[in-house]
């Protein structure tokens, strides 16, 4: 719990500068945080629906609060990161429009990583999809798992086990290049392979 | 259909009010600010007008001032947001709940309804508030109340009488003091909102540098499920709205998206990817064993309830295309709803049953279509090319969505006509993922 503990002064940071849609909501009283709970801690270990296969990776400031009376808190947190992970060239696996086909130019990309998944069946593997920002926000994070899953079919047919991989997706909430053309919904359109 | 909801106003008023109605309408403007005594908070486009818009008169209330939000304005707000009324003018008269109104000199302004009041301050700090509505055509008392109200209060009690006008005018029930809940995103932070009907009195219930979408309420208004990414994966969670307590309703191996509570409270759809591609699956309120309702090859997601609970509308592309269909719970009887287009999107059914919202493409333009299932008829209710998330309100006379304007993320409502719409909220974040919550019980 101790890696929590500093997340207190930043979730207080967010709260008061917290983008109030109004003056009501910069009127809300707000008080020190109440002791952090550690729901993540307990999903860590696979807790309650947990399937045991979230990312060893530092959680995320998250904190609610009540509506009726906002001076009840409560804090979920943990170390702060507001960006995924680097992203280096051999790592990220890109789709035409429309598209879930892992192409030719990304061939050495997936056997590298079936390679090294089958020399150690310990080592896990998320595998993460994107879409570009057109369309639903749900059904492109539908879209990015259909990415995904067309990856790990890949990386199985080369010898990867399912238990060592992990398809999730992003949909569109995680471009990894700001903008509203499609030079930038190109490099949006991929997944991306992640160790844990 | 109920008499009621074809012919949306009392006699008195239809057959009173016609030839002056339609008089109206032509010297109707675009666009129109209906508050004029404060920098208010939203903006009202016309770009038409209805054939039934009820004509009325809301002056200023005696001693308005007093308190520090101004009651007529934003029950003037309310009622012009809801495309079914217009406003008279009154110039800055005011008008009290306790004088008796010369009808004929109304009349002669056109109007078909009248409402006074006023504002003192009572010895403990609240506000008395007290109203009166008029029927002009009949000459007759139609409603009247008086309110202690706190300081806090004082636009709930606002949207109290435009909720009493609008169902004393059209007998039906007014949304006005509804709440709604939506996604902002300012800067790398993503808050999700719980706010009046009308964007105001906004509050965080959660907030997170991870995305949160999909925002999903329990049909009782004490909950709020969406999707949080703070794990670094799309996982469901169901938060006590009062008291700011969480539970995880869905997280399985892959994404899990897409919460929609049933009508009845009884369970909530999900997507999850766990065993393959998307697919829905039906969880109990309490959470616990998930059960798999859709069995497709392809992506099915976005399930969106029947009023009665016993079917859902979701959206698929089996057919080689994201289309709208509808299945029953039990039987698993698959039907397609959309045809037109290779991409339609996002439904959401009215709670009268009488109308399916969603989104279409056509080349890279999203567009809020509203599907009349008495009809077949379905027509595009915006001019914007980025709409997203239709939600209806829980009267099924308005539709919220989000959309782009200017290059920035934007809530507004419409009314089923697309005639009336309204802009929320002059955030300096970027707004989206509207989800409008229940009648209060």
């Amino acid at each position: 719990m101790k890696r929590l503990i500093p997340m207190l002064a930043l979730t207080g940071l967010f709260l008061s500068l917290g983008p109030g849609l109004t003056g009501c909501a910069s009127n809300q009283r707000l008080e020190p945080p109440a002791p952090v709970e550690d729901r993540m801690a307990s999903s860590r270990k696979g807790g309650a629906t947990g399937s045991g296969t979230l990312p060893d990776t530092p959680m995320v400031g998250v904190q609610t609060s009540g509506i009726d009376d906002p001076t009840r808190l409560t804090q979920i947190g943990g170390t702060g990161v507001g960006q995924s992970g680097t992203t280096t060239a051999g790592n990220v696996i890109y789709f035409a429009v429309d598209s879930f086909n892992v192409t030719e130019e990304f061939r050495g990309v997936v056997e590298r990583y079936a390679t090294q998944l089958k020399s150690d069946r310990h080592r896990r593997l998320m595998v993460e999809g994107h879409t570009d920002e057109q369309g639903g926000r749900e059904y492109n994070v539908a879209l990015g798992d259909k990415r995904a899953q067309a990856v790990i079919r890949e990386l199985k047919l080369l010898g990867a086990q399912a238990s060592q991989l992990e398809a999730v997706s992003y949909g569109e909430e995680r471009p990894a290049v700001a903008g509203h053309n499609e030079s930038v919904w190109a490099r949006n359109r991929r997944v991306e392979l992640k160790e844990q | 259909m109920s008499e009621s909801s074809s012919h949306p106003f009392p006699s008195s008023l239809r057959r009173g009010g016609i030839s002056r109605r339609q008089a109206i309408a032509l010297a109707a403007t675009s666009p129109v600010w209906p508050m004029a005594s404060r920098a208010e908070e939203f903006r009202v486009e016309i770009s038409g007008v209805g054939e039934t818009q009820v004509p009325i008169a809301l002056p200023r209330f005696r001693n308005e001032e007093v308190a520090p939000v101004t009651i007529p304005a934003v029950v003037r707000a309310d009622l012009v947001r809801s495309g079914l009324f217009r406003i008279t003018d009154t110039g800055s008269t005011s008008f009290d709940e306790a004088t008796r109104p010369v009808f004929n000199d109304w009349r002669a302004k056109a109007t078909d309804a009248l409402l006074g009041g006023s504002v003192s301050r009572l010895a403990d700090g609240r506000f008395d508030v007290r109203y009166r509505l008029w029927d002009i055509v009949r000459s007759s008392e139609i409603a009247g109340q008086s309110m202690a109200v706190g300081r806090g209060d004082l636009r709930q009690a606002a949207h109290r009488i435009a909720d009493d006008i609008f169902r004393r005018l059209t007998g039906e029930h007014g949304v006005f003091s509804t709440r709604i809940a939506y996604v902002a995103k300012a800067g790398s932070q993503y808050s999700l909102y719980i706010a009046d009907a009308d964007g105001e009195g906004a509050q965080v219930a959660v907030s997170s540098v991870e995305p949160i979408i999909s925002p999903s309420w329990s049909p009782d208004g004490r909950e709020i499920a969406y999707v949080s990414f703070e794990t670094r994966k799309a996982v469901v969670w169901s938060q006590d709205i009062a008291t700011g307590k969480r539970r995880q309703m869905a997280n399985y191996r892959g994404s899990n998206s897409a919460p929609a509570w049933s009508p009845d409270g009884r369970q909530m759809a999900v997507t999850l990817s766990r065993d393959g591609l998307s697919q829905i699956y039906l969880i109990g309120r309490n959470g616990g064993e998930v059960q798999r309702l859709t069995q497709s090859g392809g992506i099915d997601t976005e399930a969106c309830w029947a009023p009665d609970s016993k079917s859902l509308y979701f959206v698929s592309d089996r057919g080689g295309s994201p289309q709208i269909y509808r299945q029953t719970v039990g039987g698993g009887v698959v039907e397609r709803i959309t045809f037109d287009g290779n991409y339609n999107i996002s439904p959401d059914a009215s709670p009268d049953g009488r109308y399916l919202a969603f989104i279409n493409r056509q080349g890279n333009v999203f567009r809020l279509m509203l599907l009349d299932f008495n009809t077949g008829a379905i027509i595009p209710l915006t001019d914007t090319v980025d709409d997203e998330s239709p939600s209806f309100a829980p009267n099924s006379r308005m539709i919220m969505y989000a959309t782009r304007v200017g290059g920035r993320e934007v809530l507004m409502t419409t009314s089923l006509d697309g005639r009336i719409k309204s802009r929320l909220g002059a955030s300096q974040a970027d707004v989206r993922e509207p989800v409008w919550g229940p009648a209060p019980k």
